[in-house]
């Protein structure tokens, strides 16, 4: 048994062996890892130009080479009727297979947003090589070209460095979310509608491109994350900013961190808080076929800067900052229920969560969605609470009298 | 030669990689929409009993296999054939697992390799182990029934780590639903994954202590029914039974989801392991299960001699059944509500029923 | 070759009758041995005759492997005879000679009646000095061996920081003594045979009754008997003649060279197999966590025994799958890299000529050159050679563009984690197993390794050793075995002895138990 069983086994590696080749194999260097993939419409066309930022390994150093000083990113672009075709068509310009599954990054030009971005992400659902949770960007106001072809000072790879750029803006500042292609698909599959992160770029787009460029402490590129686009069914139809733009992030519970100037009770300075903790709770049901939406905020900051003089000390006045802190926050969700109601676009998941808590009467206005919403109600609820006043208790300016 | 034998937890570990096999990365119970996981608990009671009907059958004549105490309890002329029907249907449906894990290797991650060899390779570590025994076969499970679970407990806790649950994703669940979990949950989840075990009917006879059958194999079930529905709850709760309905390998998409400090990513690897190991138990079980049946039948004492047939005959039918993944699921629905039942759940039940009334009425000699 | 099966104990048993016998007559025996062993010029004969009753005495020995002193004492007392109670000057028989030597004279330990000339030969060729008697068919032969041995010394090739600095000889006696003195136990048994047919070498079956289980024991035994060799020089020769797998990659028995170690085992129910000659004492059935324990485990605080052990279980893994899995993921998996490692390994590869395949296949067959290069040197050389092979050969391949950092880095440390195994026999199959996972890894990526690891385990679990599974306690699985697996618990857990070695008395500590 012994005997037979080993040589079994041999003959059965021995098969294995034969049977196998190097299919899927794939050297590192044969490959260009695409960091970053923009689309954009082809004007007058039906086509998609797909864009695609490819890092280039020579210019990182290693203890071999020194780098070969090129420039960190290599961009180049193919367009097709289809996203794929034009990933395919882009190896007459790539001299390596292109590689997707480590891209950061997916820019979306404005023109292709108010288009329609729907049928865009089929291939990443389907393909198994693009990953789901890149970061998806809507390039305001350009394409989604020259967002990948700018280069960026201190991320040598700009994909990364705008991932990057989001997620500390949406850690500390809160206007900014990271929306990845993920929440996109499910968004459009969902109820309502979704917002995108904005990315703008200010600076001069023929310099950024520039290497010589970036030898200056001051870039004349650059870009810069403003605001949430709003798509409805799939089309860009507005923008969320500033404080809009935090206030949408509240309704969705997206705040982790932010900053907020309130003002001085009794005084003409401002108050700065950062809020570092908040939470948001939603609850949706329908009276009398008009949807109502309970939303209960509860927010904890640090007075971080006193801009005039606040006896912190004093429980009145400290209630009295949270008050204000709470109206203030009050108003910046309510303006932005507002816009949204405006432009008819539930982009604060109310409608599924009317549908998961209440499907029979989601039932009843799920064909008039849209409407309803913007006749919804907000039932707001904020509580705000300052935990501590730093290192400080009263600020070093006395009392103005 | 002596009479191989395995032990409880031997058993245990046997059956819930069994159990997990595939029903663990691809969606089962599509009907019941969010609910799956309730679906798979409300198959559970249904799933205990038949495997206690196996239990009894096997208490009863603890030497036969499944074959051999149909022969006894429906008489050689009904009880032969009707063994030997058993066998294309085990055959078919290990070469269905096989490729169901052929093509979602494939899609997975081995898009220019053939078909032909991620499945012949696969053969040839089933039919090695089949080769080497039951014995072997039960050691290598306990084995890799702890390894699985390691894995388990890591990919699950990446996943809650990672902050991609959402709970609310899974509750409610409304009274609509009950009714839609119960209907998926009868009869096509307690079929598909727990009336399969009744493979085991021919891995029993060579179990060590016949008194402890009940409690682990019922231990074994349930544990594995709650690992099902935990795993597809998580599932779930990430990605949102849309895409869950659409994907076709669902806990691969739950992985790649996963970004834990920009390092811990892609943790596609631990899937791929445990469809290969989930895979590999089962079809080996399966293919056990047939070349037990088929030796019983026709009298072969050596199971070896059998092993290299089966492995070709699963081989060959695991890419020639169907053209595509699309056809081969459609194949599946239909196996799994016509003809899978009759196996799993009919004809147990049928040979329990006969037994019953011929011990009542004396019917033996 | 006339292969003989042996089971001759040397204890003074008699043998089968098929041999030619001695001769009655003195001449005519000493000229046989001569003949026999070719008039070899280390064969002392020294004739005696006695003084009072004429009678012919000769006293033979192999000068070099007989201890001086002894046989000048065993000879002397031999030759002082003088008869009790008897008449001086009467004549006595050669036959009450005889009798006297054998039952009153001789105080030499193992005395022992020959009756046919090989037993003779092989107890010369053994040490023992020979006496024969003129007109007495029967010769006696005392223990005498001895000559030059190495001393007891330090282990060599298991050290270990604390515990015992002992280390077996080549010489058995020594290194029964080296066990005995740890286990005071009148339950100590021990077993000798002689097993080859021209090197004629002793071993000894040592196991604690009681504790060892009979069949085993007995299983042992007839295996032994049935081994057909001309010649065991090491215990290697017994360790591959007793294996009941021949092909398997995986050692299936254990070898030590530490008396503590050894000991350690017996208690566990083990049966020790020593082979005169060696230092290197088998010990099984050695399942395969056997291979990955030391003694020293037991001697350090059980906290710190188990993160080693976890530590050596991780650095098997890595030895085993370690370049199998970079390949892979370089190769296959790409996308299971974070983004920036992929980018910094890609910028590494960038002007590499070869496959990482053939890259990383290069760099494993130079360490295992460095390593064997190494081994056989003598030590100040062997270090400079892996001075000059590990930092000068990589850090000018690296340079050279020839081989990227990262695949320099992965190669040393599967090198490193290899000899984290303590057992190093079962570090060289994984070392040789390492090439083949790394092939299929090549091949066909993760989903190759993971077949090959699961064909592996198979494989592992199919063996036996001495009918334990080699897998044991993990597959079969042993709740109660788990305290001293990849843990080890404190000692005053570790009530009971492992299961499958085991016989009945499996308590270990007294008050719980029988012992």
């Amino acid at each position: 048994m012994n005997r037979r069983g080993s040589s079994f086994l041999a003959a059965m590696l021995a098969a294995m062996l034969a049977l196998t080749g190097c299919y899927n194999s794939r050297e590192l260097n044969e490959l260009a890892i695409v960091s970053g993939i923009g689309i954009d419409l082809v004007p007058g066309k039906e086509d998609y130009k797909v864009t695609f930022q490819i890092v280039n390994p020579k210019s990182t150093p290693t203890t071999v080479s020194p780098g070969s000083g090129l420039p960190a990113i290599v961009v180049i672009s193919a367009t097709d009727r289809t996203v794929f075709g034009a990933l395919r068509k882009a190896s007459k310009r790539a001299t390596r297979q292109l590689f997707f599954a480590h891209t950061q990054l997916v820019a979306i030009g404005e023109p292709l947003a108010r288009r329609g971005i729907n049928h865009v992400f089929d291939i990443f659902e389907r393909s198994h090589e693009l990953r789901l949770n890149s970061a998806a960007l809507v390039v305001r106001g350009g394409s989604a070209e020259s967002l990948l072809q700018m280069l960026s000072p201190i991320e040598s790879i700009s994909s990364l460095g705008l991932v990057n750029k989001v997620e500390n803006t949406a850690k500390v500042w809160g206007e900014n979310r990271r929306t990845d292609v993920f929440g996109l698909i499910s968004g459009i599959a969902g109820e309502g509608d979704i917002t995108v992160n904005g990315v703008m770029l200010p600076g001069d787009i023929r310099e950024g491109r520039k290497k010589s460029s970036l030898e200056q402490s001051d870039f004349k590129g650059g870009s810069i994350m403003s605001g949430l686009a709003v798509l409805k069914e799939g089309r860009l139809t507005g923008w969320m900013e500033g404080t809009d733009a935090r206030g949408t992030q509240w309704l969705l519970d997206e705040i982790k961190e932010t900053g907020m100037d309130i003002g001085v009770p009794g005084a003409s300075g401002k108050l700065a808080v950062n809020i570092f903790h908040s939470s948001t709770g939603v609850r949706v049901e329908l009276r009398e076929g008009v949807p109502v939406f309970h939303v209960r905020i509860r927010e904890e900051g640090n007075v971080s800067e006193a801009g005039a003089f606040v006896d912190f000390s004093i429980k009145e006045v400290m209630d009295q900052v949270q008050e204000t802190l709470k109206t203030q926050t009050a108003q910046e969700v309510r303006q932005a229920f507002e816009k949204a109601q405006g432009m008819k676009c539930d982009i604060f998941n109310f409608g599924n969560e009317l549908k998961r808590t209440h499907p029979q009467d989601w039932q009843k206005v799920m064909n008039h969605w849209d409407e309803a919403f913007a006749q919804g109600r907000l039932d707001l609820h904020v509580e705000a609470y300052i935990r501590s006043t730093g290192m400080r208790t009263k600020t070093y300016m006395g009392q103005e009298n | 030669m002596r009479k191989e034998s395995i032990g409880s937890f031997q058993l245990f570990a046997m059956i819930v990689l069994f159990e997990l096999g595939t029903a663990l990365v691809v969606p089962i119970g599509l009907e019941s929409g969010h609910a799956v996981w309730v679906s798979i608990l409300v198959a559970l009671p249904g799933g205990v009993l038949l495997v206690l009907i196996y239990d009894y059958l096997y208490r009863q004549f603890p030497d036969l296999p499944i074959s051999g105490y149909m022969r006894r309890i429906l008489g050689p002329a009904v009880g032969w054939p009707l063994g030997l029907l058993f066998v294309p249907v085990l055959l078919y449906n290990g070469s269905r697992n096989l490729r169901e894990a052929g093509d979602l290797l494939i899609s997975a991650s081995y898009d220019k390799t053939p078909v032909i060899i991620i499945n012949s390779i696969m053969v040839i570590a089933v039919m090695y182990i089949l080769y080497m025994g039951i014995e072997v076969f039960a050691r290598t499970a306990e084995i890799y029934f702890m390894i699985t679970m390691v894995m388990g407990l890591v990919c699950n806790f990446v996943v809650i780590a990672a902050g991609l649950v959402k709970l609310h994703n899974l509750f409610p669940v409304h009274p609509g639903e009950w009714l839609e979990a119960l209907r998926s949950a009868y009869p096509n989840i307690w079929i598909f994954p727990y009336g399969e075990l009744v493979c085991f009917a021919t891995i029993l006879p060579h179990f060590k202590s016949a008194r402890k059958v009940n409690k682990v194999t019922v231990a074994a079930l349930v544990l594995s029914s709650f690992l099902l529905s935990f795993t597809h709850a998580i599932e779930m709760s990430v990605l949102g039974a849309d895409i869950y309905s659409r994907t076709t390998f669902p806990m691969f998409t739950t992985i790649t989801l996963v970004n834990v400090a920009n390092f811990i990513q892609r943790l596609d690897a631990f899937v791929i392991l445990t469809l290969i190991i989930g895979v590999f138990f089962k079809m080996s079980v399966y293919c056990y299960a047939a070349v037990a049946i088929a030796a019983d039948l026709f009298r072969i004492r050596d199971l070896q001699k059998l092993v290299l047939p089966v492995g070709v005959v699963v081989l060959l039918s695991s890419f020639v059944s169907a053209e595509n993944y699309p056809a081969h699921m459609a194949d599946g629905v239909v196996f799994l509500e016509r003809i899978l039942p009759i196996p799993c759940a009919v004809v147990p039940i049928l040979l329990f029923a006969v037994h019953r009334l011929r011990l009542r009425f004396k019917l033996y000699r | 070759m006339p292969i003989r099966k042996t089971g001759s104990t040397p204890d003074g048993k008699k043998e089968g009758g098929q041999q030619p016998p001695l001769s009655a007559v003195l001449e005519e025996n000493l000229e046989q041995i001569r003949a026999r062993l070719g008039n070899s010029p280390d064969l002392v004969i020294r004739h005696y005759k006695s003084m009072i009753h004429e009678v012919q005495v000769a006293a033979i020995y192999i000068n070099a492997i007989t201890d001086k002193n002894l046989v000048d004492t065993y000879i002397e007392q031999a030759m002082k005879f003088e008869f009790p109670g008897e008449g001086v000057g009467i004549p006595a028989a050669p036959g009450d000679i005889y009798s006297y030597f054998k039952t009153k004279a001789v105080s030499i330990g193992k005395l022992k009646v020959i009756r046919d000339l090989n037993t003779l030969l092989e107890a010369l060729l053994s040490g023992d000095t020979v006496l024969l008697v003129d007109g007495i068919a029967e010769a006696l032969s005392g223990m005498t061996s001895g000559g030059e041995g190495r001393a007891v010394s330090e282990a060599a090739t298991q050290v270990s920081i604390r515990g015992s600095k002992e280390a077996f000889t080549e010489s058995l006696g020594t290194n029964i003594a080296l066990v005995r003195r740890r286990i005071k136990s009148p339950d100590l048994r021990l077993e000798t045979m002689t097993l080859g047919a021209i090197t004629r070498t002793d071993i000894s079956i040592m196991y604690i009754k009681g504790l060892a289980r009979e069949e085993a024991v007995f299983n042992l035994r007839e295996k032994l008997q049935h081994i057909e060799a001309d010649s065991i020089l090491e215990s290697g020769y017994i360790e591959q003649l007793l294996e009941e797998n021949k092909f398997s990659p995986f050692p299936t028995m254990y070898n030590t060279e530490r008396p503590d170690s050894v000991a350690g085992n017996l208690l566990e129910g083990r049966i020790a197999l020593l082979v005169d000659g060696t230092p290197f004492v088998l010990i099984l059935p050695a399942t395969f966590f056997v291979f990955m324990h030391t003694v020293e485990d037991y001697y350090q605080r059980y906290d710190v025994s188990t993160l080693i052990r976890l530590l050596r279980v991780i650095c098997l893994v890595v030895s085993l799958f370690g370049p199998a899995i970079f390949v892979a993921a370089l190769n296959f998996h790409q996308e299971m890299i974070p983004t920036p490692l992929l980018i910094n390994l890609a910028s590494q590869r960038e002007g590499v000529p070869f496959p990482t395949f053939i890259e990383a296949l290069m760099m494993e067959c130079t360490f295992e050159v460095i390593r064997e290069a190494g081994i056989r040197l003598p030590s100040p050389i062997g270090q400079t050679v892996s001075i000059i092979g590990g930092l000068v050969l990589g850090q000018a391949a690296v340079q050279a563009g020839i081989v990227s950092p990262a695949m320099v880095i992965v190669v040393s440390l599967t090198g490193i984690c290899s000899f984290t195994t303590p057992a190093f026999n079962m570090a060289l199959s994984i070392r040789f197993l390492r090439f083949g996972i790394m092939f299929t890894g090549a091949f066909m990526g993760l989903y190759g390794i993971a077949i090959a690891a699961l064909m592996l385990v198979a494989h592992m679990c199919s063996l036996r050793s001495l009918g334990v599974p080699y897998m044991s306690p993990l597959g079969p699985f042993s709740p109660g075995d788990q305290k001293d697996l990849f843990v080890r618990s404190p000692l005053h857990f570790m009530k009971t002895r492992p299961r499958l070695t085991r016989s009945k008395r499996g308590r270990r500590q007294p008050g719980a138990g029988s012992s």
